[in-house]
């Protein structure tokens, strides 16, 4: 198991925002998240990425033990998301945001950089290779000097996406990416989707409303209600089971 | 007219290293750091103590090169020393209130200005002390061959308290000779050196804080452009949870920030004191209000309009009074300065209150 979560519990004074969920991750998986509106999805996210400390359960990644791990301390161990609104750095051309997340080699100090000695250039170089080719990889490489916000709406979502890579992730978490998108866009998505996960080496968890493109893509699926997990399994098992119909889906089976 | 301008441009361009400080942390996390003019004040003192106990004061003169060394020495200790105070006052003063709006960080701030200046009352008291300048240190016996300058006597004296500290007089005013007589007195009371001060020349340290800032801007420019540290102050500036996610430490950013800042503004408190002869507590406090100033006036947040808004504040304060007492007969013209710089951050607050470069920021709805 790549990541495993135990008893995971989040309280905000009184209300349980998270109770007792359980999640299991394996190298590879594509997993969805779903739930109704407040039932503790984006919690969840926070958990993981190390954004809020949980109030009880442990949470492992990678077999260490990362429960009490600080949010930019789980970036760098792996763990990447991407945002339900983009949340771009406006200010910075699209390719500083993806420099500004990009390790690549050896790690080059302020002194370094200050007296523009031969390590530095070597760092700048790999990192703006490595920029580059991801933002070419996801489609952006004609945008490099835009301003993001300049950007359709899709290539925004994907540029966090290959800001999100920029962290060489082995657990990507999608918050709704598909959001917003049509049909067709969503189609393509997938196709992104499965192929970046295979390309990259990823376990991918995301959260989106619409069950045609989570039943589609991912091979497992989280059901969060009320913070609880009432339900886990295939696709298929999740589209029949009752506890998921009335509090989530309606009768669609 | 033309020293006047050199004048008010050197002037300016020891605002605008401390205004980049004000800016670069008003532009990562909002607050105006009131106490950055004390991180100024303290590196002056530590550029007092090197070039007073290591440097200039203990060198035998004529030596160029020491002498530049020792500036350099001093310089160098400023600008660390205020970055490290800089980089500890952050940690214990402000990362605790960062998420506690900012009007708790701006009183915190005050608070932290008015501690820095009390702490340096008690550790190096009140009273306003001569920054060290070269001397030239004159035999007893060859006086009579010395030039007519600010001649210095010491002597070793015991105070009350049984501690032997070395006592200076002033012997001869500048400009006067030294006769026999004097020089008899001098001996007769136990003095066993003279030195003469040998006064910096007012072109040399005004061409040096120009070449300074000049060296400074493009590599500050650089820093935040360029390098990755500079892309993270950036969109730690703008989302900071944000970059949290994408593994930037946000804690040691905003501390490099405020070293950075706090490192040039070291070097504006050498060269102010250095120019004004005389460094106190309250040294960072009216430069630091004018930086601050300086600041607004470019646009606060904005790295070039730190050091324009210096320039143009060092400017008028200058060429303003200047215009005055020449074209209006006004005499008193120059001890109005400092109503002319606020009445000027008065000016632009009302009619242009991004600044010069500050850009307005929409509110999100």
């Amino acid at each position: 198991m790549i990541f495993e979560a135990r008893g995971l519990t989040k309280r905000y004074g009184g209300l349980t925002a998270v109770s007792g969920v359980d999640m299991e991750l394996a190298q590879g998986d594509l997993v969805g998240l779903i739930g109704p509106n407040g039932a503790g999805k984006t919690t969840c996210f926070n958990l993981i990425t190390g954004a809020d400390a949980p109030t009880s359960g442990t949470i492992r990644f990678k077999g260490e033990d990362v429960t009490r791990a600080r949010d930019f301390q789980m970036a760098r161990k792996g763990v990447a998301r991407t945002f339900q609104n983009i949340r771009l750095w406006k200010e910075m051309d699209v390719l500083d945001n993806v420099r500004a997340v990009c390790r690549a080699g050896e790690p080059c100090g302020f002194a370094a950089a200050a007296l523009r000695l031969p390590r530095f250039r070597r760092v700048e170089r790999a990192v703006t290779e490595k920029a580059t080719s991801l933002l070419q990889r996801l489609g952006l490489g004609d945008v490099l000097a835009e301003s993001p916000g300049d950007l359709p709406y899709g290539d925004q979502r994907r540029l966090e996406i290959a800001r999100a890579l920029a962290l060489d992730p082995d657990l990507l978490l999608l918050d709704e990416p598909a959001a917003g998108m049509n049909p067709t866009e969503k189609a393509r998505l997938m196709e992104t989707v499965r192929d970046l996960r295979r390309e990259f080496d990823l376990t991918i968890l995301l959260i989106d409303h619409d069950m045609k493109f989570v039943m589609g893509i991912c091979e497992r699926i989280y059901v969060l209600d009320h913070g609880e997990r009432i339900a886990h399994g295939t696709p298929a098992e999740i589209r029949c089971d009752k506890k998921v119909i009335e509090a989530y889906l309606g009768s669609e089976c | 007219m033309l020293d006047y301008l050199l004048n008010g441009l050197a002037l300016g361009a020891i605002f605008a290293f401390i205004a980049l400080g004000y800016t670069m942390v008003y532009g990562i996390i909002k607050l105006i750091n009131f106490a950055h003019g004390e991180f100024f004040m303290f590196g002056a003192f530590l550029g007092f103590f090197v070039l007073r106990d290591l440097g200039v004061e203990r060198l035998p003169l004529p030596q160029p090169l020491p002498i530049l060394l020792s500036y350099v020495a001093a310089l160098t200790a400023a600008s660390l020393g205020a970055g490290a105070l800089a980089v500890v006052t952050e940690r214990i003063a402000y990362r605790p209130v960062r998420r506690a709006g900012r009007i708790a960080a701006l009183i915190t701030a005050v608070c932290v200005s008015l501690i820095l200046q009390n702490l340096a009352i008690k550790a190096w008291g009140a009273k306003p002390q001569a920054y060290p300048q070269p001397r030239e240190w004159i035999d007893t016996d060859d006086l009579a061959g010395a030039a007519p300058a600010n001649l210095y006597a010491v002597k070793r004296v015991e105070t009350t308290g049984g501690e032997v500290v070395e006592n200076e007089v002033r012997v001869v005013e500048a400009g006067a000779a030294l006769d026999d007589a004097t020089r008899a007195r001098l001996r007769a009371e136990g003095h066993e050196r003279v030195y003469r001060q040998v006064p910096l020349d007012r072109g040399w340290t005004r061409g040096f804080v120009l070449l300074a800032l000049l060296l400074w801007a493009p590599v500050l420019w650089f820093l935040v452009k360029r390098t990755r540290m500079g892309k993270a102050m950036r969109a730690v500036s703008e989302d900071s949870d944000a970059a949290r996610l994408m593994g930037i430490d946000i804690n040691r950013v905003i501390a490099w920030t405020f070293f950075l800042g706090a490192f040039v503004a070291g070097v504006g408190g050498v060269a102010y004191c250095v120019s004004y002869g005389k460094v106190e507590p309250l040294t960072g406090f009216l430069p630091g209000m004018k930086a601050f100033i300086a600041a607004v006036i470019g646009g606060i947040g904005s790295i070039p309009g730190a050091i324009l808004g210096g320039l143009v504040l060092g400017t008028a304060e200058s060429l303003i009074p200047y215009a005055l007492r020449e074209g209006l007969g006004w005499e008193a013209a120059f001890a109005w300065k400092d109503a002319i710089a606020f009445a000027l951050l008065i000016l632009i607050l009302v009619f242009r209150p991004t600044g010069i470069l500050g850009r307005a920021v929409r509110e999100k709805v």
